[in-house]
């Protein structure tokens, strides 16, 4: 100790605030008496924090107080210590060209609880409080100090953005302010992080950096990341009092947000202790665990479960809409599964058996009149489908239609081939304010026989400032004929693949062709309702965001509507992302992933910007062709109503989830290109060319 | 089957160390102490008991100073902390807990840790069976606490795989144990069965070092309840 310190006895007189110090006397001090004082000394400051208390308990037996001083040789850093500085690189400007760093690192203080040993201490730990400030931040600052005093091992040194330094100063440690700029928002943030968290690194000699930021600060717009924040910082307290409550609940969670590498080991886990939940868990868990297996496509895992468990089957409408679909045949009719445990309609069954169902069902149906909802309207449009009856069919659509303010529509054709071909919607008004171009990109892959029907809805829309960028993905079915038949309208742009790509490759070729202040997309197989791009940008204006998604109908070449397993049909159109084009100079590119980077992108998006920024219309803005030949159903890739996703989807989604939940903590993620070429869905950019130009 | 006990110490815990060996001296064939930054005049302080055996180390091992001992197959191994307190049964409880148990191949330990399956490094996204409170009804766990396990000595990780994870030990061997299919179970005892010699009510400790960015791979390996042999589960909860 005495190596180490310098140590200092005085003889003075109380009360110690008034004492000149010109009158310390100094004295020496037996090696073990200082080592008591310093235990003495470390104990009452803790307890006391005073230094009054202290010369009152270490008081002589005549009343004398002694004043002792301990100081460490190396001299504290703090904000407001001047380093000796290396020289700056010679440069004529005026603002250094890298940071300035001291010649060696700076010495952190080790706090008042380890004041004495900060020449012995040589860890200096980060300790990144970003985002936190008053109690939260007094916490972490006090855990911290707790932890160090038990060790005795390390000092930290905090990283704050906030302006609130009293639990640093008040603890005696050395801190740095960091100014964020809103760096979340920036291109390459992550990697600015990354070169300021190393530059600080070797500032104070830094060991490590610890974590403690607070995550949710930057996150809780974003509400998906902050329902799995808060539900994870419950954790400890929730599983001491309902462990399977718990569980239940974050397999949810993870089966929402495509967690699916955490969803398997939850759903086997509480698979093995099904039969112990209490009454009150078994439902929750069943439904948890069926969705699972859906997504998974374990469907004989499923059925035996449910079979099993038929009395949680009869009380719940999840459990009974999949028992009545996986569970009892693919076609016949099953009467007694045409109402769930609720009495509502089970719209999903009955949506897979309106050819044989429909006899039975529809006068029920159309008894419910006007009252009846947007579902069942559209469910016996499928009736009316299937009888190829198109004044029935268009009276139903335009019913579910108008629910929405939905434009309406006026021509419906049963002949032979694709009704999205066939169909027309009443004329709209043109909108009255056009000064501003939209671009609208469209990708085309062996799409010959629904790219006109497609391209036509776009270019009839009564927003009509568009241009319409297309691109042909090297078809070999005669897509550019079908093309150059859209030439004769100059607000047509087409262009070619250098190589076979994915749609995303070519979105982001043509997002950097693009003229228009605003970009949206459109699939080369979908139809766009008439006013699409007109309330897309009305919506983005009125609410002053910067993207707005829609919401689609998936529709069958016969007509048909496409039920998903909760007895919706208007689902997520993530193809209908609208957004000011810096939007995407910003947050682009698109990942070359054959399948699903629109998701990954808007969900990026929506955690980059916050919710407020990124709008959902709930409103059906296209029909979408529900076809065996569309990316959906493509064999390996395939994503369904029902919740199944293939194995290649589901580790994409996962892995691109996993990235968003973990946020700056990125150690534990693989690369997701990596992924994605382990899985055989990543394809490589090529460039596009535009046609005219070639000429 | 011998009882040997395994211990890493620096000067800094001085005070500690003998409270702890008096508490379970007499309960082992044998202790090892690692004696870190210690000098030979230091050592000759320590309290001398004829099955105490104290080793300088070379280099600082830190925590890894517990696991540098090879042990032997026909040993019970007890990883312990220096500034702890047990109690007088500590050795033949653990022993008599880990022989009802369906199977041998796991540790039993008392401070237990299971991480959200959801883990995105937080300090709170676990769940914490602290070593020192009651826990009423054992259960497997991602984690356990080294200062407080045991397991057959054929279970203990060499010393090369532990030996780079100086200050995240837990850590280390939690992820050793799952990769090769060693459980670890958390048992139940009484409030205050083990008593720390400072306690710190903090969520902190042996937080801050175990969970910054570098960590966070070794962590995910193992973390969460989906990540636990569910069929062993079940059956030590039943057990």
């Amino acid at each position: 100790m005495s190596a180490r310190s310098t140590v200092r006895a005085r003889r003075v007189e109380p009360p110690v605030s008034e004492l000149p110090q010109a009158e310390a006397v100094p004295a020496t001090t037996h090696l073990s008496e200082v080592r008591k004082l310093r235990e003495a000394i470390e104990r009452h400051y803790r307890t006391n924090r005073t230094l009054t208390g202290l010369v009152h308990k270490l008081a002589g037996p005549k009343g004398e107080a002694a004043h002792v001083e301990l100081r460490p040789r190396l001299a504290g850093a703090t904000q407001s210590q001047h380093p000796e500085r290396r020289p700056e690189p010679a440069t004529d400007a005026w603002w250094p060209a890298a940071p300035v760093m001291p010649s060696a690192p700076l010495a952190a203080h080790a706090g008042h609880d380890c004041f004495s040993l900060a020449d012995t201490i040589g860890d200096t730990v980060g300790v990144s409080v970003m985002g936190l400030r008053g109690v939260d931040l007094d916490r972490v600052v006090g855990g911290v100090a707790a932890e160090q005093r038990k060790s005795k091992d390390f000092k930290p040194v905090f990283l704050t953005d906030q302006p609130d330094f009293l639990p640093f100063v008040s603890r005696g440690y050395s801190f740095e302010y960091l100014s964020t700029f809103r760096d979340y928002l920036a291109p390459r943030a992550e990697e600015g992080r990354e070169t300021r968290r190393g530059v600080l690194t070797t500032k104070w000699g830094l060991s490590r950096i610890v974590n403690h930021d607070d995550a949710r600060a930057a996150n809780r717009a974003y509400p998906p990341l902050a329902a799995l924040l808060n539900h994870n910082t419950d954790m400890s307290r929730a599983c001491h009092h309902d462990r399977f409550g718990w569980i239940i609940e974050t397999l949810r969670i993870a089966l929402s947000g495509e967690r699916f590498d955490a969803a398997e080991g939850l759903a086997n886990y509480l698979l093995t202790f099904f039969d112990r939940l209490e009454g009150a868990h078994q439902i929750p868990a069943a439904r948890v665990i069926c969705r699972k297996f859906i997504a998974f496509g374990e469907l004989e895992k499923l059925r035996a479960f449910l079979f099993k468990n038929i009395a949680q089957v009869k009380k719940d409408d999840s459990l009974f809409t999949w028992f009545s679909t996986y569970c009892t045949g693919n076609t016949e009719f099953l009467a007694e599964f045409a109402l769930l445990p609720s009495r509502k309609i089970n719209v999903y069954y009955l949506s897979k058996r309106m050819a044989v169902a429909g006899d039975q069902v529809v006068p029920n149906l159309l008894a419910a009149g006007d009252g009846a909802t947007a579902n069942g309207n559209l469910l016996l449009a499928n009736y009316f489908a299937i009888r190829r009856d198109a004044a029935l069919y268009k009276m139903f659509v335009n019913r579910a239609l108008g629910k929405h303010g939905d434009s309406l529509l006026s021509k419906v054709s049963f002949d032979q081939g694709n009704l999205l071909e066939r169909l027309s919607f009443e004329n709209r008004p043109p909108a009255r304010d056009q000064h501003e171009l939209v671009s609208v990109i469209m990708s085309s892959y062996e799409a010959a026989e629904t790219i006109g029907y497609a391209a036509r809805s776009i270019l009839k829309q009564s927003y009509g400032n568009i241009e319409l960028l297309i691109c042909d993905d090297c078809s070999s079915d005669g897509t550019s004929r079908e093309l150059e038949k859209l030439r004769s309208d100059p607000r047509v742009r087409l262009f070619q693949s250098k190589a076979q790509q994915g749609t995303y490759g070519i979105r982001n070729s043509l997002i950097a062709e693009a003229r228009g202040s605003y970009v949206t997309f459109h699939d080369s197989d979908d139809f766009a309702f008439p006013d699409r791009i007109e309330r897309q940008l009305r919506f983005l204006r009125e609410h002053g965001a910067a993207a707005v998604v829609g919401q689609w109908f998936r529709v069958t070449g016969e007509g048909e509507f496409v039920f998903s397993s909760d007895h919706a049909v208007a689902r997520l159109a993530v193809v209908s992302l609208f957004a000011h084009r810096g939007v995407f100079e910003r947050f682009g590119p698109y990942r070359t992933a054959r399948v699903a980077a629109d998701t990954e992108f808007y969900e990026r998006l929506r955690m980059s910007l916050g919710v407020e920024a990124v709008r959902l219309m709930t409103t059906p803005l296209i029909l979408g062709l529900a076809s065996a030949n569309s990316l959906t159903r493509s064999p390996g890739i395939e994503a369904t109503e029902d919740g199944f996703r293939a194995p290649a989807r589901r580790a994409y989604a996962a892995a691109a989830a996993k990235r968003r939940h973990m946020g700056g903590n990125h150690a534990g993620t693989a690369p997701i290109d990596e992924i994605l070429a382990a899985n055989g869905i990543l394809m490589s950019h090529a460039g596009v060319e535009e046609l005219e130009t070639r000429r | 089957m011998k009882c040997i006990g395994q211990v890493a110490t620096y000067p800094g815990r001085s005070a500690n160390l003998p409270v702890m060996l008096e508490s379970v001296v007499a309960q082992f064939d044998e202790i090892h102490v690692a004696l870190n930054q210690y000098s030979k005049r230091q050592q000759r302080a320590l309290p001398q008991y004829p099955n105490v055996h104290y080793l300088i180390p070379d280099d600082d091992l830190k925590d890894t100073g517990k696991f540098v001992r090879q042990a032997a197959a026909d040993e019970y191994v007890f990883l312990m902390d220096d500034d702890l307190v047990f109690p007088a049964d500590y050795v033949a409880t653990l022993i008599a807990c880990h022989e009802d148990l369906p199977t041998q191949r796991i540790a039993v330990g008392l401070h237990g840790v299971i991480y959200s399956d959801l883990f995105e490094g937080a300090a709170t996204s676990r769940f914490v069976a602290k070593f020192d409170k009651a826990l009423q009804r054992q259960l497997l766990v991602n984690q356990l606490g080294t200062g407080c396990l045991m397991l057959r000595g054929d279970l203990m990780p060499p010393f090369d795989v532990m030996k780079s994870a100086q200050r995240f030990v837990d850590v280390r061997f939690a992820r050793y144990c799952h990769e090769n299919g060693i459980g670890m179970l958390c048992t139940a005892r009484p409030d205050g069965w083990i008593k720390d010699q400072e306690p710190e009510e903090s969520i902190f400790e042996t937080y801050t070092r175990a969970h910054h960015r570098e960590q966070l791979d070794e962590i995910l390996a193992f973390a969460g309840f989906g990540k636990l042999n569910a069929r062993l589960a079940l059956a030590v909860e039943r057990a």
